[in-house]
């Protein structure tokens, strides 16, 4: 069977909504048809170009900033939510904790694990200290900056919801699909593999009661749907799946991965709040064409697809 | 090999790690510390440890792994990474896996049993000295003239604790640089620069002497000058024969094992006979090998170690031997332990420890070890000294210490042992180690150590292309 979409990864998703302090009070950021949208910042670039010049940069910026640093950040999958079971309730308390915690900057001794002190610049060093050594660490403190500055970045995304986590995830796997096909190119295929198997895993075991550890998972290429098998008994029972990384993207961010106990593997007709999907009933079957309809409260944030 | 298999298994690796947690199986307190294998991190931090040795992944990539995983496991436990992502740039410093050598290298660049240009001489003259109340004597075990420059390796005793504390100072010891003076057949004269651990090193000539010198003039305070002799005398063995070279074809994962194996046994020789008795001895053992069976089965999916491999096995028949369990090694205990093994396991498992100490003493060397696996090392010396027998290598080829690998001590590709005139084996490992110029100066201390009686012994460095074996007679000299 061979399944070709057209349709953006996207269009199962409907819009979300997160309130982000901001400022004196709270703003609306939403997300749109695959696009991150601040109704009360209407001019974010000159904002944006403002808080460059010396202004202070408002939390939205900041926040939609991080989003499209991340929109193809691997670590994205890495770190958020595996499903709606996995919750992750970072919080905006949490994100000004953080940064307060980054303001001053760290110097790394390579010894002193987790003891904070004022940054120096390498400049400061004692003359003594040798010029591989002063390298080396200058080296290690923007490395260290990076290291905060996106962990900061990601408990800001984080706390947009998850909503907000899913859609970034589906964003990040459909950047790297096409790339994660051709093995040769695919320098992203280890980290989409885990993000599946991380995924796919506990959809597995609520479709068949098998533990996740025994889903062995592989990129699909090609342009049917790839395959779902079951082999094995006992400790040796494992269920082999090969869908491609699209599948993240357009599937699981949906909320679309196991509906009435289908485990949904392409999406023919794709649309929100009704789409046309392929469901296996069990592995190694035909899959089936599913008429679906979101048939949840209507916030939109996570889907809840019937057939 | 196979990097993207290996990366892949690490993120798998983590994605299980991170499961468990989400579960509540992981009910650590503290979920960070990298050095404990108990925790996740620490299992995730072996991995990348041994995948970066082989270098079937990147640095930069485990690391992203690992600090992904942090950050993860942070956000679902609400506890601070900082302590992880302030480690960040050493978290692939491994203190267990040797860094495997990037190669076989292409078999038609390998110069298999080629010796370098660089000169070596054996010397074993002992020169007293005195100065005002500090008198000692100091013993030139070689003498050698190399790419990075030329020094004597020497031991040094003295009879003063105020003369100890001098030359034990090393690098930049005010005084007996400036007490010594060498100087050479054509009139010139040199400064030197000491370079000592405890009481063996190196002493540097500045400038570097010009080639072809026929002698050396050494003028110590308080005694008539000693001259010497730059000849080259050929090695005078048993049987006869120079050093031997057997090509061998190990994977990288089969060398980190064996090498790994090496230290086991060399840290199971602090404990020797205690080890059966009591766990305590035997808890530096588990620390080191927890984790190895995930390492085993990440070389494998690596594609460099083979599954059919019979370095896992006997590896776990190592482990068996020195009743270490939990390792999760889940290959059979291998058939055939190799004799060097054994020999050392046969002596930790005797009811009597040794109660004799190594008695004092110094034998020169100057032997140059063919090429192979891209270095080339040199045997520069062997003494015993407070109880314990050190050995002085040289080796080119390495590459320096950028402080994002495994530091050299951790890091040597290479086993080295010795065997003794009645056949039994001794492990060496790294001691200290300093970098000169491309080449490393290493103190390797052999367990366990030599008997002084011992007239000749064989030196066996084992790479993954190549053992080369050398048989050295050894004339002992002895304090006086």
């Amino acid at each position: 069977m061979t399944v070709i979409p057209n349709e953006d990864w996207f269009a199962c998703l409907p819009g979300c909504e997160a309130r982000v302090p901001c400022g004196q009070g709270t703003h609306a950021v939403r997300w749109e048809a695959g696009s991150l949208r601040l109704s009360e910042h209407p001019d974010a670039e000159a904002e944006a170009v403002l808080a460059a010049l010396g202004g202070e940069k408002a939390r939205c910026i900041e926040v939609a900033e991080a989003w499209a640093r991340h929109a193809d950040d691997l670590s994205v999958l890495a770190i958020g939510p595996r499903g709606p079971a996995d919750e992750i309730t970072t919080g905006w308390d949490d994100v000004t904790a953080a940064q307060q915690g980054a303001a001053g900057g760290f110097a790394f001794t390579g010894s002193a694990v987790g003891r904070r002190m004022p940054m120096r610049p390498a400049a400061g060093l004692h003359p003594s200290v040798p010029a591989g050594v002063q390298r080396r660490r200058l080296r290690a403190q923007e490395e260290l900056e990076l290291v905060r500055r996106r962990r900061t970045d990601m408990l800001s995304l984080l706390a947009l919801g998850y909503g907000f986590q899913v859609r970034l995830a589906g964003h990040v796997a459909a950047a790297h699909a096409d790339a994660a096909d051709d093995p040769a190119e695919g320098r992203a295929r280890p980290a989409l593999v885990a993000a599946m198997a991380g995924r796919i895993g506990p959809v597995a075991e609520q479709w068949l009661g098998i533990d996740p550890d025994q889903v062995v998972v592989s990129l699909h290429a090609g342009p049917d749907w790839g395959s779902v098998e079951l082999t094995g008994r006992g400790e040796q029972r494992r269920l082999q799946v090969a869908l491609p990384a699209l599948w993240l993207a357009r599937i699981w961010a949906a909320g679309l991965a196991l509906v009435d106990r289908h485990l949904v593997v392409a999406v023919e007709r794709a649309g929100w709040p009704d789409a046309r999907v392929l469901g296996l009933r069990a592995p190694g079957a035909e899959p089936e064409p599913l008429e679906v309809h979101d048939g949840g409260d209507g916030a939109g944030h996570a889907p809840h697809w019937e057939v | 090999m196979n990097r993207e298999r290996a990366e892949t298994f690490l993120r798998l690796l983590a994605e299980t790690e991170l499961r468990a947690a989400s579960e509540g199986a992981f009910v650590s307190d503290a979920p960070w510390p990298t050095d404990s294998p108990g925790t996740s991190f620490g299992r995730l931090t072996r991995v990348s440890q041994a995948l970066t040795a082989v270098h079937a992944l990147d640095l930069a990539a485990a690391q992203d792994v690992l600090a992904d995983f942090a950050v993860a496991l942070s956000v679902r436990q609400h506890s601070d990474p900082s302590p992880v992502l302030l480690t960040r740039p050493t978290m692939a410093r491994g203190r267990l896996y040797a860094r495997a050598w990037p190669g076989p290298p292409d078999p038609g660049a390998v110069r298999l049993g080629v010796v370098g240009p660089d000169r070596y001489v054996s010397l074993g003259l002992t020169v007293p000295f005195r100065h005002e109340d500090i008198g000692g004597e100091v013993n030139l075990l070689s003498y050698s003239h190399t790419s990075s420059g030329a020094r004597f390796t020497v031991t040094w005793r003295t009879r003063s604790p105020v003369g100890q504390s001098l030359m034990g100072r090393g690098f930049g010891s005010p005084v007996f640089p400036r007490l010594f003076t060498v100087s050479d057949d054509r009139g010139n004269r040199y400064q030197l620069d000491f370079s000592f651990t405890d009481r063996s090193g190196e002493i540097l000539l500045r400038p570097v002497p010009p080639d072809g010198l026929s002698w050396l003039e050494l003028n110590a305070p308080g005694q008539k000058p000693v001259r010497i002799d730059l000849h080259e005398q050929g090695a005078a063995e048993p049987d006869g024969g120079g050093p031997q070279v057997t090509q061998t074809d190990l994977s990288a994962g089969e060398q980190m094992l064996t090498v790994f194996a090496d230290r086991l046994l060399m840290v199971a020789g602090e404990h020797g006979p205690d080890l059966r008795r009591t766990s305590y001895a035997r808890a530096p053992l588990h620390a080191m090998t927890a984790g190895l069976g995930d390492v085993v089965a990440a070389l494998e999916a690596a594609e460099v170690l083979s599954p059919h491999s019979q370095v896992p096995g006997q590896v776990a028949a190592l482990c068996a031997s020195l009743s270490i369990t939990g390792h999760g090694l889940t290959a059979p205990p291998g058939p055939e332990l190799p004799e060097r093994w054994l020999s050392l396991l046969s002596h930790y498992q005797r009811r009597k420890p040794d109660t004799a100490p190594a008695r004092e003493g110094h034998a020169p060397l100057a032997v140059a070890l063919p090429e192979f696996d891209g270095m080339r090392l040199a045997l520069l010396g062997l003494h015993n000294t407070d109880g314990q027998t050190i050995l002085h290598l040289l080796v080119s080829g390495l590459p320096e210490d950028d402080g994002t690998g495994p530091p050299l001590p951790e890091n040597l590709p290479v086993s080295v042992w010795v065997r003794d005139s009645g056949g039994r084996w001794h492990v060496a490992g790294v001691d200290g180690a300093h970098f000169s110029d491309g080449e490393h100066w290493l103190r390797m201390k052999l367990r366990p150590a030599l008997a002084r009686s011992t007239p000749w012994i064989e030196v066996l460095v084992a790479g993954r292309s190549a053992e080369v074996c050398t048989t050295l007679p050894l004339q002992w000299r002895y304090p006086a």
